[in-house]
């Protein structure tokens, strides 16, 4: 993977660089260059792809082998499915709980490459004090007193996650993540569509399906700003994208258009000029992984090799076929979840107050019971 | 109705390591002005305290109106007057808020009385408890003790640093109060002339202790100074009690510090063997400092009433 | 006699109670006037943002509040050394529960001020999609904590002197010994432990944390 992140990254150097010196050249010299190097991209990605492979079938061994050793040495790791954990004091710590807890995420997210994620097993050196010596220098440091739920996320954390094709990381963000705590993410998302500044998420919110796609730009359009924002907001994120001391005076006349005379055609264009990649996002790539894990949650088992099948395929068509939906339920079921968890509301504080007068009503007690009835 | 008003037994309070009071026992006659005298730091304050609740005590009991101290004060401080010795009301009270409220605490309050004493005292009702002199202070505090109609007043020289005037005023108020309603007073002076006219009762106290307990005829009348020429050496046989006795000079004259004195007393002196030369009268403040001086002479030489 | 308590208190502490409830009035719709601008382009996320750093003067106000209160309540017999209340014909508690409660009612007015002006301000903004004003909730937390506040300052000052001062010595010591502690290169740290059991539930003092906004998701 790192053969072909890094093939596709001097790749897309050369492109930029033929990008910026291709105005003294002409289209069809520049279509011929093109041609050329998409060639050359597919043979680097094919090396890759070799490459990985090669890398895995070593991995694997390496992973049996270092089982078997683990087995040999008598370290005694703790197992949960696929998922080995050795730990020098296991049971100083709430290893088998949350070692099956984190197993259960994996496999629900992952499937199959669930098994591929944890080939080798985790070492933890559990610390009793801030300046022990650790005797396995790979071996994770873990306090003593880590609750599971920190272990958990420890674990998922060491285990990784799959590598994910160049489209769909493009549009996700990130790789696939597992979800660990779902409320509390749903909750964030709920607040992001609030408050994201953004009428596509607005109207998400309200309850348009087709709001919530625009929201989170499955239609993987560069110019998601023309159906994402309104005029306002376009300017808003004109403004907020450069300052008007760093522009040059082309596009100086361009941003004072927008931001000056509301000229929203100059807005687009600005927009346009500085690319997708510098236009703030109407939601984070948090709220894309949670639609992706709703499309997981409802396409069951071997869902995520179905997500992957295809690295060629549209956002859409793969989330579909993840799901065994059609986008629109997907998109829908993950808005109902989103606007089920709504933050806690700030209402009277029921159980507060009740502590609180409880603590109120201890502290007069002992104001009148206090022994001052008499001069010092 | 209780013989006593206010009745102390064995009282002991102490202040830090320090003795405030020790043993203290005194009874207030009901009805009675019992003037309560002594030195400053002598405990009089202390033992107002003591006798309102304001203080609890070491050991010893106190009863008030029939009311066992601090047990039941409340109850007693509802029927209970008191003036004390600095005026301790909100500063940012007028006189009539002052008043007002304090007739608030009271079911006795007599508001009609109050208005005329406010009258009297020629109190402005809208002027704040802080802008008042310390005179009219002290009026108002004896304004607010009288109109609750109490059946104990109970006084913490409440004429201390006054003008004639003012004291003569708040007196007045006093005993036309007294002479109306049969109250018992209990009050504490200095000023031991203004206590000879009104008292009929006076307790001395001196570092603690009460070294006089007496009504205040016997007081001032059984105190003499008497002259006499060899005298005899054990006293204790005379109807009197000798106090303290000084040798004037090498003849065998001595002056002898007298109480419980009376005129048919006299041939007791020569059937003990003495000749009585002359006989001194003292008047109560006289007779109250040589008293304290009597019981600050070592024992042998004195005795304690 | 409660009429008379409350009078006498209230004019001890009018200033106090008056200034804080205009104080109380006004911070909720200064929180949403301040965001005016915001309100017309509806961007929720800076429009929270303002709301925010004004809710923190909420708790700020219902602890000073709180502790003026109480303090100025117990100052004038302090002065005195007690002697006028404890010669009323009223039992102790009776005197200290009349002046908690008097103290109680004149707390009233600030809380009042708060309902009135967050009720104002959230049914005056016109707020972006999405969001929702809470004015019960916020004055009912007020309330408590200001309730708090009151209650235990009301009950250290009700005490001798010597009381006040071995809490405050207390407090002195623990941070003394934390501060020796540090300088002696330990990393234990016994303050954060007890601050922490304070400020989180069930703490008396977990009523002042938390955001305390008056419009929200």
């Amino acid at each position: 993977m790192c053969d072909r992140r890094a093939a596709g990254g001097v790749l897309a150097a050369l492109l930029t660089a033929t990008a910026l010196s291709g105005q003294a050249l002409d289209s069809a010299r520049l279509h011929h260059r093109a041609d050329s190097l998409l060639a050359l991209w597919r043979e680097a990605n094919t090396f890759a792809e070799v490459q990985q492979t090669l890398r895995e079938d070593r991995r694997g061994q390496v992973g049996r082998q270092t089982r078997a050793t683990a087995a040999l040495r008598g370290e005694n790791p703790v197992k949960a499915g696929d998922l080995m954990v050795i730990a020098d004091f296991p049971d100083s710590i709430p290893l088998r709980e949350a070692a099956r807890r984190a197993w259960a995420i994996l496999a629900s997210t992952y499937a199959g490459e669930a098994t591929v994620l944890v080939s080798q097993p985790i070492r933890l050196a559990v610390m009793f004090a801030n300046r022990q010596p650790i005797t396995v220098l790979s071996a994770r440091r873990i306090r003593k007193n880590v609750s599971t739920e920190e272990l958990e996320r420890t674990l998922l954390g060491l285990a990784g996650q799959p590598r994910v094709d160049r489209r769909f990381s493009s549009w996700l963000g990130n790789t696939v993540r597992p979800v660990f705590d779902t409320a509390a993410e749903q909750s964030a998302v709920y607040v992001q569509l609030v408050t994201a500044g953004a009428a596509a998420a607005t109207r998400c919110f309200e309850g348009s399906v087709a709001g919530c796609s625009a929201a989170l730009q499955l239609a993987e359009d560069s110019e998601f700003y023309l159906t994402a924002f309104d005029a306002l907001q376009r300017r808003t994120a004109v403004a907020g994208a450069r300052s008007r001391q760093v522009l040059e005076p082309t596009a100086l006349a361009t941003y004072s258009l927008c931001v000056d005379h509301h000229v929203d055609s100059a807005c687009v264009g600005f927009l346009h000029g500085i690319g997708a990649g510098q236009v703030p996002q109407p939601l984070s790539s948090q709220a894309r992984n949670l639609l992706v894990s709703t499309a997981l949650s409802l396409g069951g088992v071997d869902a995520y090799d179905r997500l992957m099948a295809d690295s060629t395929a549209p956002v859409i068509a793969r989330l579909e076929r993840a799901a065994h939906a059609p986008i629109d339920k997907v998109v829908g079921e993950w808005r109902a979840r989103i606007i089920a968890a709504r933050p806690a509301v700030q209402g009277i504080p029921l159980r507060g107050a009740i502590v609180t007068l409880g603590w109120v009503g201890l502290i007069a007690i002992g104001a009148i019971r206090s022994t001052r009835w008499r001069l010092s | 109705m209780s013989e006593h008003a206010v009745e102390i037994q064995h009282l002991t309070y102490r202040v830090k390591r320090v003795f405030a009071l020790e043993d203290l026992s005194l009874k207030v006659p009901t009805g009675s002005i019992y003037g309560f005298l002594g030195p400053n730091g002598s405990g009089k304050t202390t033992t107002i305290r003591l006798i309102l609740g304001l203080l609890r005590p070491e050991s010893g009991t106190i009863t008030v109106l029939g009311h066992a101290i601090p047990e039941r004060a409340p109850a007693a401080l509802a029927r209970t007057g008191y003036v004390p010795e600095a005026p301790h009301l909100d500063p940012t009270l007028s006189v009539a808020e002052a008043i007002w409220f304090h007739s608030q605490f009271y079911r006795t309050w007599d508001g009609a009385w109050a208005a005329r004493l406010l009258a009297d005292f020629e109190l402005d009702p809208k002027r704040p408890f802080g802008k008042l002199s310390k005179g009219q202070k002290g009026k108002l505090m004896m304004l607010l003790a009288l109109a609750q109609r109490p059946e104990l007043l109970v006084l913490d020289e409440p004429t201390d640093g006054l003008d004639p005037v003012v004291r003569r005023d708040m007196l007045s108020a006093l005993l036309d109060y007294v002479s109306q309603h049969s109250a018992t007073v209990f009050i504490s002076s200095h000023l031991i002339h203004e206590l000879e006219r009104i008292c009929d009762w006076v307790g001395v106290m001196d570092n603690g202790r009460l070294v006089a307990d007496v009504g205040m005829e016997r007081f001032k009348t059984g105190m003499k100074r008497l002259k006499v020429c060899h005298g005899p050496a054990n006293t204790d046989t005379l109807p009197f009690r000798v106090l303290t006795r000084t040798t004037v000079n090498g003849n065998g004259t001595e002056m002898w510090l007298v109480r419980d004195w009376a005129p048919e007393m006299a041939p007791a002196v020569a059937a003990a063997g003495g000749e009585l030369q002359q006989v001194i009268d003292l008047d109560l403040e006289e007779g109250f400092v040589e008293l304290l001086r009597s019981f600050r002479v070592p024992r042998s030489e004195a005795s304690r009433v | 006699m409660f009429r008379a308590i409350l009078f006498q208190q209230w004019r001890w502490t009018r200033l106090i109670v008056a200034l804080s409830t205009v104080a109380a009035f006004a911070i909720p719709l200064f929180s949403v006037r301040g965001s005016a601008a915001n309100l017309e382009h509806k961007e929720a996320a800076s429009f929270l943002g303002d709301v925010q750093s004004w809710g923190v003067l909420y708790p700020t106000l219902a602890g000073a509040l709180g502790v003026l209160l109480a303090i100025t309540l117990w100052t004038p017999d302090h002065r005195g050394r007690h002697v006028y209340a404890l010669a009323l014909p009223i039992p102790r508690w009776r005197l200290v529960t009349y002046r908690y409660l008097a103290g109680l009612t004149l707390l009233a007015a600030p809380v009042i001020g708060l309902t009135l002006g967050t009720l104002l301000a959230s049914g005056t903004a016109s707020l972006p999609t999405g969001l929702h004003a809470y004015p019960l909730g916020l004055s009912v937390r007020f309330a408590l904590a200001a309730v708090v506040a009151f209650t235990l300052f009301f009950s250290v000052s009700s005490g001798t002197a010597r009381t006040a001062g071995t809490i405050l010595g207390a407090v002195a010591a623990l941070v003394v010994f934390q501060v020796l502690l540090s300088a002696a290169g330990s990393e234990a740290n016994i303050l954060m432990p007890i601050v922490n059991v304070l400020l989180t539930a069930p703490g008396p003092f977990a009523i002042f944390t938390g955001r305390w906004m008056l419009v929200d998701v």
